[in-house]
C-alpha cells in the first residue's frame, strides 16, 4: 500500500483541527489527608452524594462523606499515588458504567474498564450505578419459570423470573457451583423467544477462582450472553462495595429494554464486609459486629432493583441470586438474616450432605421458594408435590429407622422411595438438565418405578431411562415441552415407557 | 475534638468581627500566617508558647512587648486571650477558618495564578484587575511559576480551576487523539 507523507500530516492536522481548543474550567478541591483508601478534601462545595472525582495520576474516588468542612472521598485506585495538598477535580457525574448487549462475553472491572483483553468496550449506552429501585405498581406478579437446570431446586424450590432467590451455606459447600449451573442452563433459552442474559458478580474472590469459572462459562459456551464484573480479593474495598450495584445497572439495562437478566451476586457477605472497612475508616459509628447503621439498607436497595416489569413497561425482568456465606452454619448471624429477610425465599446448602455425597447439597428442609408453584411449569408441579411430601415423610422415618430394627412394610417401603428420590436429585456440576427430562425422571420415582432399583444402579437407571425417552419417546419430551403439563394420555404413555426400558434393564 | 473545633469558631469569628476592610483582612492574614510560621520555624517560642511550666501572666508580658506594634491590638487581645487559655497550639485552625469567614464578610475571592514563566507587574495588576472585574469580587491573589505547564496559564478562584496552559492542552489532545 502506497502511503504518501502530505496525506499523513494532512489527517493528523484534520484530527487535530477537530480537538476542542478551549479552556479547562473545573471545579476543584484539596487533599487534606489521604490513607487507607480514604482522602479528605476541602472545597468541592457544590459535589453530589456518589459522584465521581479524579485525583491526579488518573487515580478516580467516589464522593460519600458530605460534611460541612470536609468531603469524604474514597479511592478506586491505588492511593499511594494521592498526596497531601493534591487537587482533586469535580467530574459532574455520579459513578456510571457502559450497559448493552456490547459488555456480553466480557470481564469488566466495577467501573465497566474491560480486564480480558479483548479490546475497548463500544458501549452506546451508560447507566448510573446507584438507580432508584421500581415501586408496586410498575410491577408484575412473578410468574414465568427460571430454570436452573438443577432438579432439587427446579422441582421444590422454583425460581420465577424477576424473583430474588438467596443462596446460603457455609464455604465449600456448592453455593458458586449451583449459581454457575444456572448460568450456563439459560443456554437453552437464548434458541426460544425470550433469552435470559446474565450477569456474574464476583466480590472479594481470588482471581485465579474467577479465572476458572471464566473458563468454565467459555468451555460451556455461556459466556456469549454473560458478562462477568470483577472486583478481587486485591482490589481496594471500594471497588468491592460498588461491584453489586454496577453489575445490576448492567442487568437492569435488559430489564428495562423488555428482555430477561439473570444476576448472580458472588458474594454479599463479602461486599458487606468491605462496607465496612470503608465506612470504619471514614469514621462513620459501627453498629452490630461492628458493621455501620445503614448495612441492611446497603443489601435492601440493592436486590429491589430486581423485579418483574409491568406489560406497560415492556414485561422484561431481572432476577438476582445473590449468594452469603454463613461460618459454621449460623444462619442467624446479622448479614444472613438481613438479607434472608430480604430475599424471596433461600436455598440453603449444608455442609453435612456435601460431605455426604449430597450434591447439590440442597437441604430441602430449610429452603424456600416464596413464590412457589406459580413459577413452575404444570408437569412440575403436580409431581412436586409428591416429590417434597415423600422426602419429608422419608426424612422422618430415617431419624427412627436408625434405632429400629424390625420396620414394617409401609415404614420400609418410605424409606426405599426416599432413598431413591434423594439418589435422583444428586446431579454433577456443569451438567443442568432440561426441564421436560427433570420430569420424566421425577415421575418415575415418584410412580414407584425405581423402588425396586438398587441404590447404586440408580444413577444408570436414570442415564439409561433419559436416552431410552430421547430414542423411542422423543414425542413425549416434545409434549411435556410443548403443553407443559402431563394429560391422562401422556401419563398412559410415560408408564409403559418406561415399565419397556425397566424389562431391558 | 468536637470542643477545640468550637473554640476555633469562637476566635475565628471574635477575630472577623474585628476586620472591616481588605486591608485589615490581609493585613490580620498575613501576621496570623507569619506568626504560626515563625512558631514552627523556631522551636525556641514553640516552646515558650506551649510550655506549661511558664506562667500565664508571664507568658502575656513577655509575648505582649515584643508583638506591641507589630500586630495590630485587636489581633494582639485575642492572641493574648488565646495564650491565657492555652489555646496558642490552635493558631493554625483559627487563621483558617478565620480566612473563610472573612472572604465571605468582605466578598473576597482567593485567587492563585500559576504561570510558566515569571510575570512583570505591568502583568500582574492588568491580571489582578481584570479578574477582579470578572468576579466582581475584592481579590486576593498570589502569584507563582511552574516550569512544566510550559504555556499559558491556571487560575484558581477559589474552588474554580481555569486551566489553559499548554501541558494541559496538550494532555487533552493526547487522550482525544489515541481515544483513551
Amino acid at each position: 500500500m502506497d502511503i504518501k507523507t502530505n496525506q499523513i500530516g494532512d489527517l493528523l492536522r484534520d484530527q487535530i483541527k477537530n480537538i476542542d481548543n478551549n479552556v479547562d474550567v473545573n471545579e476543584v478541591g484539596e487533599v487534606l489527608e489521604i490513607g487507607d483508601g480514604v482522602a479528605r478534601t476541602s472545597g468541592l462545595g457544590n459535589v453530589m452524594s456518589s459522584e465521581l472525582v479524579e485525583f491526579p495520576n488518573n487515580v478516580f474516588g467516589m464522593a460519600l462523606n458530605l460534611e460541612e468542612e470536609n468531603v469524604g472521598v474514597v479511592l478506586f485506585g491505588d492511593s499511594s499515588l494521592v498526596k497531601e495538598g493534591d487537587i482533586v477535580k469535580r467530574t459532574g457525574k455520579v459513578v456510571e458504567v457502559p450497559v448493552g448487549k456490547e459488555l456480553l462475553g466480557r470481564v469488566v472491572s466495577p467501573l465497566g474498564v474491560p480486564m480480558d483483553g479483548k479490546g475497548p468496550i463500544n458501549a452506546k449506552h451508560t447507566l448510573p450505578i446507584e438507580r432508584k429501585a421500581l415501586g408496586v405498581m410498575q410491577r408484575f406478579p412473578v410468574k414465568e419459570p427460571l430454570q436452573t437446570g438443577l432438579k432439587s431446586i427446579d422441582s421444590m424450590i422454583p425460581i420465577g423470573r424477576g424473583q430474588r432467590e438467596l443462596i446460603i451455606g457455609d464455604r465449600q459447600t456448592g453455593k458458586s457451583a449451583i449459581a454457575t449451573d444456572t448460568i450456563i442452563n439459560q443456554k437453552s433459552t437464548h434458541d426460544g423467544d425470550s433469552p435470559v442474559y446474565c450477569v456474574y458478580v464476583a466480590i472479594g474472590q481470588k482471581a485465579s477462582t474467577v479465572a476458572k469459572l471464566v473458563g468454565e462459562l467459555e468451555a460451556n459456551g455461556a459466556m456469549e450472553y454473560t458478562t462477568v464484573v470483577v472486583a478481587n480479593a486485591s482490589d481496594p474495598a471500594p471497588l468491592q462495595y460498588i461491584a453489586p450495584y454496577s453489575g445490576c445497572a448492567m442487568g437492569e439495562y435488559y430489564r428495562d429494554n423488555s428482555m430477561h437478566g439473570l444476576i448472580v451476586y458472588d458474594d454479599l457477605s463479602k461486599q458487606a464486609t468491605a462496607y465496612r472497612q470503608m465506612s470504619l475508616v471514614l469514621r462513620r459509628p459501627p453498629g452490630r459486629e461492628a458493621f455501620p447503621g445503614d448495612v441492611f439498607y446497603l443489601h435492601s436497595r440493592l436486590l429491589e432493583r430486581s423485579s418483574k416489569l409491568s406489560e406497560d413497561l415492556g414485561s422484561g425482568s431481572l432476577t438476582a441470586l445473590p449468594v452469603i456465606e454463613t461460618q459454621e452454619g449460623d444462619v442467624s448471624a446479622y448479614i444472613p438474616t438481613n438479607v434472608i429477610s430480604i430475599t424471596d425465599g433461600q436455598i440453603y446448602l449444608d455442609t453435612n450432605l456435601f460431605n455426604g455425597g449430597v450434591r447439590p447439597a440442597v437441604d430441602v428442609g430449610l429452603s424456600v421458594s416464596r413464590v412457589g408453584g406459580s413459577a413452575q411449569i404444570k408437569a412440575m408441579k403436580k409431581i412436586a408435590g409428591k416429590l417434597r411430601l415423600d422426602l419429608a415423610q422419608f426424612r422422618e422415618l430415617e431419624a427412627f429407622a436408625k434405632f429400629a430394627s424390625d420396620l414394617d412394610e409401609a415404614t420400609a417401603a418410605q424409606i426405599t422411595r426416599g432413598r431413591r428420590m434423594v439418589e435422583i436429585l444428586k446431579q454433577n456440576q456443569y451438567v443442568p438438565m432440561s426441564t421436560a427430562n427433570q420430569v420424566v425422571i421425577i415421575y418415575a420415582a415418584s410412580q414407584g418405578y425405581l423402588d425396586d432399583i438398587d441404590i447404586e444402579s440408580v444413577k444408570e437407571f436414570e442415564v439409561g431411562l433419559l436416552e431410552h425417552f430421547a430414542s423411542k419417546a422423543s414425542d413425549c419430551i416434545k409434549e411435556i415441552d410443548d403443553t407443559g403439563d402431563i394429560g391422562d394420555d401422556l401419563a398412559d404413555k410415560m408408564n409403559k415407557t418406561i415399565e419397556e426400558f425397566k424389562k431391558s434393564f | 475534638m468536637k470542643q477545640n473545633h468550637k473554640k476555633i469558631k469562637i476566635y475565628s469569628e471574635a477575630l472577623c468581627g474585628s476586620v472591616d476592610t481588605f486591608e485589615g483582612f490581609q493585613d490580620i492574614k498575613t501576621s496570623l500566617h507569619g506568626l504560626a510560621a515563625l512558631s514552627t520555624k523556631d522551636l525556641t517560642i514553640n516552646t515558650f508558647l506551649k510550655s506549661k511550666s511558664v506562667d500565664p501572666n508571664q507568658k502575656m508580658n513577655i509575648f505582649t512587648e515584643a508583638f506591641k506594634g507589630v500586630f495590630n491590638d485587636s489581633l494582639l487581645d485575642m492572641l493574648l486571650v488565646m495564650i491565657e487559655n492555652d489555646d496558642i497550639n490552635l493558631l493554625i485552625d483559627v487563621n483558617k477558618s478565620f480566612v473563610v469567614l472573612a472572604k465571605k464578610k468582605l466578598n473576597i475571592a482567593y485567587v492563585e495564578v500559576t504561570s510558566s514563566s515569571d510575570m512583570d507587574d505591568n502583568a500582574r495588576i492588568q491580571l489582578s484587575d481584570a479578574l477582579s472585574n470578572i468576579t466582581k469580587k475584592k481579590i486576593d491573589i498570589n502569584f507563582s511559576t511552574n516550569k512544566n505547564l510550559i504555556g499559558g496559564l491556571k487560575i484558581k478562584i477559589d474552588d474554580m480551576l481555569f486551566d489553559s496552559s499548554l501541558k494541559t492542552k496538550l494532555e487533552n489532545a493526547k487522550s482525544k487523539l489515541i481515544g483513551v
